[in-house]
């Protein structure tokens, strides 16, 4: 295999990977959530069939400083409400969120650097 | 209160003797990043809008899994080998996926942060929307193209070594 082959290789792992906790977190943590008349309404925007299950995640993965200061914006209702999300939540939901997200984060940064290397000419 | 506000000769009046003074004087505060929205009218607009946000992003996966799907059926009935067109179209899927959507969320959380700190208002926000929607889906398609460029030889590795070992 050539070079960018095993990275490309590594990034279908991670994201394969990724995929399948969204759907656990989805299936044990959001769906908890949606059912919660507490925090059915404060799950975000919904983009696309599924994006609250990224809100969320990003809700109760990321440190809390990090969502406060992004609470404190206008057009805070696009994001899940990390307050109550902590709130209604148990502590194998919040590891399962840190890894998902996480994991996503780091496919989505291994990606950029992908796309970066194979422009500047990497792999030629 | 009289005694107060006798000295201010302005006919406006001030905030606490006149109400319309106030609520002008909150709505054009220039020290506070404001993205009003002040009507019923335009809160029913947002909300419309977020659907038809949805309804494309929904499409658009649709768009996407269809062609996807063609591709591979086109391969079995040109007699080519399906599985590695298969693997090829999912590993593409589920990578595009990832990093696109990852794209945004760290872009949105970007445009918020600049929210907060800049007096940005909707025009800023509608241009910076767009410049992070246009570098997702640029990230999405160049992965895209780029695995489903080296898929092929992934999987030919991946069954040699299956069937060596």
């Amino acid at each position: 295999m050539t070079e960018r082959q095993i990275l490309v290789a590594f990034i279908i792992l991670l994201s394969v990977i990724t995929g399948i906790f969204f759907v656990l977190f989805g299936q044990i943590t959001v769906r908890k959530l949606r059912k919660n008349p507490k925090t059915k309404d404060v799950l975000g925007l919904e983009f696309m069939s599924g994006w609250d299950i990224l809100n969320a995640a990003q809700a109760l993965a990321m440190p809390k400083c990090w969502s406060k200061k992004l609470e404190k914006s206008p057009l805070s209702s696009i994001n899940a409400d990390s307050t109550l999300l902590f709130e209604n939540t148990n502590k194998f939901d919040r590891i399962l969120a840190a890894i998902f997200y996480w994991l996503w984060m780091f496919t989505g940064f291994s990606g950029a650097i992908l796309i970066l290397m194979n422009t500047f000419g990497f792999f030629d | 209160m009289e005694s107060v506000t006798a000295q201010v000769k302005s006919r406006r009046g001030t905030a606490l003797s006149n109400l319309d003074r106030s609520k002008n004087i909150v709505r054009s505060s220039r020290n506070v990043a404001k993205l009003d929205v002040t009507s019923q009218a335009q809160a029913s607009e947002l909300v419309q809008f977020t659907k038809y946000t949805k309804l494309l992003g929904n499409g658009l996966a649709v768009i996407d899994f269809t062609s996807r799907v063609g591709n591979i059926q086109n391969t079995h009935r040109t007699g080519g080998n399906w599985h590695r067109q298969l693997f090829i179209e999912s590993s593409g899927f589920a990578a595009s996926a990832a990093i696109g959507t990852g794209f945004l969320k760290a872009g949105g959380y970007g445009l918020g942060l600049l929210m907060v700190s800049t007096p940005i208002g909707w025009v800023g926000l509608i241009i910076g929307g767009a410049l992070v929607v246009g570098a997702a889906a640029g990230a999405s398609m160049t992965t895209n193209y780029i695995i489903t460029n080296d898929a092929g030889g992934i999987y030919g590795s991946l069954m040699n070594w299956i069937t060596s070992s």
